[in-house]
């Protein structure tokens, strides 16, 4: 089990996998246990039980 | 006018900083810049729940900008300080500002977690952009932790109001030595033109341009008030009197 947002999900194994599995687009930022992972390593890095994943976007603020 | 105020170490052309929450589509951003003159706008940071097809804001702002960000939906100093360095990783921008609320009905900032999140952020080398309720002792306390300017909130967000917290925020435009923007509350040009009569330095808008019938339009409206505000208020400006003056001379009437 991983922690999606919050919540606990089954883990993806990887984050490409996260990524297809929960019909994201590209327009995300993902944070793996507090850090930014940048696109360009999304399809090397592994999801070990516990990690805690947030997906989080740019929107309209003021 | 002054054709440039400098904020943050950067020297900027418009005194008016628009927020891009509440916008009917991101794809008039590009116009409302256009149009309006503006330079910095504001975006925030939000969990993206499976899904859900969002579109990114920042894919709608053009590159010239300087996007910052607010840490809104933070209910503390540490949230604040997380979304700042999410915020920061993403955008490229340090500019960013700390948005603190604890309380859902006014939705009024936490002063003292702001002061607490502007020491840790003017720490980490971002450029602090501190929202407040309108406080002196506030507004000292984060010019010597390092904030690049003081936002006061000029009414509760989004209530259209105006300049109602006016005797609470003028002693900061005299005794703050970084430039104050009024935040919140500016619900039509001439609250725009006023903030910028006291001698605020800069104002930022969102709801009442993002949720009018014409955001375009209405970004217009407003970067003009806040050029006629400034222009008046760098002549300067009248004193009120309590007697009638005549404007046309009172003598050699033709009788």
């Amino acid at each position: 089990m991983i922690i999606l947002n919050g919540k606990k999900v089954r883990n993806p194994l990887s984050i490409l996998k996260l990524i297809k599995e929960y019909g994201y687009s590209n327009n995300i930022c993902i944070i793996l246990n507090g850090k930014v992972i940048r696109k360009i390593y999304w399809d090397k890095v592994k999801l070990k039980d516990g990690d805690e994943v947030e997906i989080v976007g740019f929107v309209g603020g003021g | 006018m002054n054709k440039y105020f400098e904020i943050a170490g950067k020297k900027l052309k418009s005194r008016l900083f628009i927020g891009t929450g509440k916008l009917p589509t991101y794809k008039i951003i590009p116009n409302i810049v256009k149009q309006s003159g503006v330079q910095v706008l504001t975006v925030a940071v939000r969990r993206i729940n499976p899904k859900t097809k969002i579109e990114n804001v920042l894919d709608y702002i053009p590159k010239d900008i300087i996007i910052m960000v607010n840490t809104s939906g933070a209910r503390n100093a540490n949230e604040a300080v997380r979304i700042a360095e999410i915020g920061a990783e993403l955008t490229n921008s340090n500019w960013i500002k700390i948005e603190i609320e604890a309380d859902t009905r006014y939705l009024v900032p936490d002063n003292e977690e702001t002061v607490k999140a502007t020491k840790e952020l003017v720490r980490k080398g971002f450029k602090v952009f501190p929202y407040i309720t309108p406080d002196l002792i506030t507004a000292k306390k984060l010019v010597d932790a390092g904030a690049v300017s003081v936002m006061p909130l000029g009414s509760f967000i989004g209530t259209n109001k105006g300049i109602t917290a006016r005797s609470l925020i003028e002693p900061m435009i005299k005794e703050i030595n970084v430039p104050i923007i009024i935040d919140a509350g500016i619900g039509r040009p001439s609250h725009a033109a006023d903030a910028m009569e006291m001698g605020a330095q800069a104002v930022l808008v969102n709801t009442s341009i993002a949720i009018s019938k014409d955001p375009v339009k209405m970004s217009v409206a407003m970067s003009k008030a806040v050029i006629a505000g400034r222009i008046a208020y760098e002549i300067g400006i009248l004193k009120e009197k309590e007697f009638a003056m005549p404007s046309s001379p009172l003598t050699n009437f033709l009788r």
